[in-house]
């Protein structure tokens, strides 16, 4: 038979059938060791000496209090912001007690797992593989920031990175810290009047947006910055840059930028590394980090909550111009009504009644057309307000014929001297 | 007609074995396991359907007693209650204590669904002559029963299915028991050169329920945020407990899980306002070293191009 057998590869298949035929098979350890590891990165660590010892996690949950914001201008909402980094340090630092109880020297592929619960739960879980890596004899930091020498490290290291990302960074002479972390939850405020106004003619920049976006952005860095710093690093790697709007609403930005935290501990030359094509290329399995977000759901999550952010957007900003340009139809309709009704008569000798009714229906539409540029419905507040005013006209329409300023528009719409140009 | 239900055969598996065989190999997966010697045999399926029995909440398994002086229950999970944080001179009219607790009906179900499900996508591998199967995938559905118990502790029903692809080595004797991996054609063969073998799927189950104390809600007064210890105590205990069930299923067989895919949900429990449910699942490969192949040579540095 020249079947599969006789290929020289086919010994190694032997040996691990023979290998499973063994019934006591364990080579002695007591406990085995458990890693969300992908097949490369657990052959790359067990060749480079690190030895797998545990999976870990560690949990943190934080109930967020009253939240304020205010409805024009931007600003960040510190109260997000600081539960989120409050949830993030209680899930490090069980992760990182994980780690240590299962004699670990620090945790590789930390994932960070943000959810939340309603409007009032927020939760990290952090996730990853505690290993041994016995830690080097740091020299002082290069970094300048700092005045004194931080601790060496007592507690296992975090990082987000992948196995061989892992390898490659110590090869090349690095250490990875810790997991650090730029967090910014930012309010962005509602378009002011004249925006909203322009906004039904024309295109421009949406200033609080860009502003906003831009400050968050900016703020998260500089918190991943400091952090850095604070740690004795001398820079940070892997920066994964989430930009989210989860539960309160599209004005509220999220912005989380995790990174881990290297210092150079020692001169080592990096390999020149050789160039190859990969035949096996296109397969998800393959890359290592394609293949641990397949098995979360993380991004799905993200990418589904900006389309939720990109539908509220359109929602909110494509409708407008069509609800201005009905409301704008009806109200020239109704000027043309009352200049064809004052094309016909003097105004002024129309019955008191008949005045009044035109003050109460301008007003009316009027405010209604304030209100429906504004992106306001028409709720049972406004028609009350609307109808106050309409009465309030009226009023002053009786008592003083002509001297309300709304009625002298009317009066100066409807009479023939506005249409008599022709 | 009712077949037993311990019968996995079907007419299909008769027509792979002297047939074509089916696969969820890709080109790669197919030549990799070749390079060892293997083949493919055909699509093998496990599937197994449980409901989950009824248990109640264990109040008085509390550690505190039920003060009557009646005889404590006793609970055999865990059970960890949480005080109320009000305080004692707060005067506040309502103290509620928090207590998470193990739900071990649930992992139980979970557990025996996994293990009917994994039984017969054996019988299958076997029936092709199989000596193990690679790249299966597990998936674990909950579903409400069609009647029964409604509310903060019906009744729930946990449906496991498996789906691999049987490999064999032709030639060879059969195997005690195929061994089961899910990991793909390549990483099968990479493990292998590596000097491992992949010898069993291991499967941990943790679920524990957060029965919230007047510490995980203060109504609407609240103007900080305020640590939840004890759902982050529950998330950590679920994930221990699956850990620990993890290592035990694979502890006769290797000497590591690898690949483990951590499935990690906190969320509410159906009628039970302020009770949550911590619940994880880790799917994993078990796999032990082959005697006398340890490779330690680190792997060449590589830029690859597309």
């Amino acid at each position: 038979m020249t079947g599969p057998a006789s290929h020289p590869g086919a010994a190694l298949g032997d040996a691990a059938l023979a290998c499973l035929r063994d019934e006591r098979g364990t080579t002695g350890t007591a406990a085995p060791f458990t890693s969300n590891l992908t097949v490369d990165e657990a052959v790359l660590l067990a060749a480079s000496g690190h030895p797998v010892l545990a999976l870990v996690s560690g949990a943190g949950v934080y109930h967020l209090g009253r939240v304020h914001r205010p409805w024009f201008g931007n600003g960040e909402v510190t109260q997000l912001t600081t539960a989120l980094y409050q949830a993030r340090a209680a899930a490090v630092a069980n992760l990182t007690a994980a780690a240590a109880e299962a004699g670990g020297d620090g945790v590789a592929g930390v994932r960070l797992d943000l959810g939340f619960m309603g409007s009032t739960l927020v939760r990290f879980v952090a996730t990853g593989t505690a290993l041994q890596h016995p830690p080097p004899d740091l020299p002082a930091p290069r970094s300048y920031h700092l005045k004194k020498d931080p601790a060496p490290p007592t507690e296992p290291f975090t990082c987000h990175l992948s196995g061989q990302q892992l390898v490659l960074l110590l090869g090349s002479g690095y250490q990875p810290l810790r997991l650090v972390m730029g967090g910014c939850v930012y309010h962005v405020g509602h378009r002011r009047p004249v925006e909203i106004i322009r906004s039904a003619t024309s295109d421009f920049e949406l200033a609080d947006f860009t502003q906003a976006t831009y400050e968050a952005r900016s703020l998260a860095m500089e918190r991943l910055q400091h952090e850095a710093t604070a740690a004795g690093a001398d820079g940070v790697v892997g920066v994964d840059v989430i930009t989210a709007t989860h539960v309160w609403g599209p004005r509220i930005i999220e912005f989380l930028a995790i990174g881990t935290a290297v210092r150079r501990v020692n001169d080592a030359k990096p390999s020149t590394p050789k160039l190859f094509v990969d035949l096996n290329q296109g397969r998800a399995g393959a890359d290592p980090d394609a293949l641990r977000q397949r098995h979360s759901g993380t991004d799905a999550v993200m990418a589904k909550n900006d389309d939720r952010l990109n539908a509220r957007l359109r929602e909110s900003g494509i409708g407008m111009p069509w609800r201005v340009t009905l409301t704008a139809c009806w109200a020239l309709l109704w000027i043309a009504v009352v200049a064809l009704v004052g094309h016909s008569a003097v105004p002024h000798q129309l019955p008191d009644w008949l005045q009044a009714l035109f003050a109460v229906t301008a007003i009316g539409w009027f405010t209604s057309l304030l209100l429906t540029v504004a992106g306001r419905k028409l709720s049972f507040a406004t028609g009350l307000v609307t109808t106050t005013h309409g009465v309030g006209a009226a009023v002053a329409q009786f008592g003083y014929p002509g001297r309300h300023p709304v009625g002298e528009l009317i009066v100066f719409l409807s009479s023939p001297r506005s249409i008599s140009l022709h | 007609m009712t077949r037993p239900q311990n019968d996995v055969s079907s007419p299909r598996l008769a027509a792979e074995r002297n047939g074509a065989w089916g696969s969820d190999l890709s080109a790669a997966d197919l030549s990799a396991l070749r390079s060892v010697g293997f083949e493919p045999a055909g699509l093998v399926l496990g599937v197994s359907v449980n409901m989950v029995g009824y248990q109640p909440t264990p109040y008085w398994a509390s550690g505190r007693g039920s003060g009557l002086g009646l005889p404590k229950w006793k609970f055999s999970g865990h059970v960890q209650t949480f005080d109320c944080s009000h305080g004692k001179s707060t005067g506040a009219t309502w103290h509620g204590y928090g207590r998470n607790w193990q739900l071990t009906t649930h992992e139980e179900a979970v557990d025996k669904a996994y293990a009917s499900a994994f039984a017969r996508l054996q019988r299958q591998a076997e029936q092709l002559g199989g000596h193990g199967v690679v790249g299966a995938r597990t998936n674990v559905v909950w579903q409400s029963p069609p009647r029964g118990r409604r509310g903060a502790n019906a009744s729930r029903v946990v449906e496991f299915s498996m789906i691999g692809t049987a490999v064999r080595r032709p030639g060879a004797a059969p195997l005690q028991r195929p061994f089961t991996c899910h990991l793909s054609g390549v990483e099968f063969v990479k493990l292998l050169v590596a000097g491992w073998v992949p010898s069993t799927l291991a499967v941990g189950v943790g679920m524990v329920r957060s029965d919230g104390g007047c510490g995980s809600f203060r109504g609407l007064s609240a103007k900080a945020n305020w640590d939840v210890p004890q759902y982050a105590a529950a998330i950590d205990r679920a994930r221990a407990i699956a850990v620990r069930r993890l290592a035990a299923g694979a502890n006769a067989t290797g000497d590591g899980i690898l690949g483990v895919s951590a499935d990690i949900n906190f969320g509410d429990v159906p009628g039970a306002e302020s009770s949550k449910l911590a619940s994880v699942l880790l799917v994993g490969t078990a796999v032990r070293r082959m005697p006398g192949r340890r490779p330690r040579q680190m792997p060449d540095l590589g830029l690859r191009l597309t």
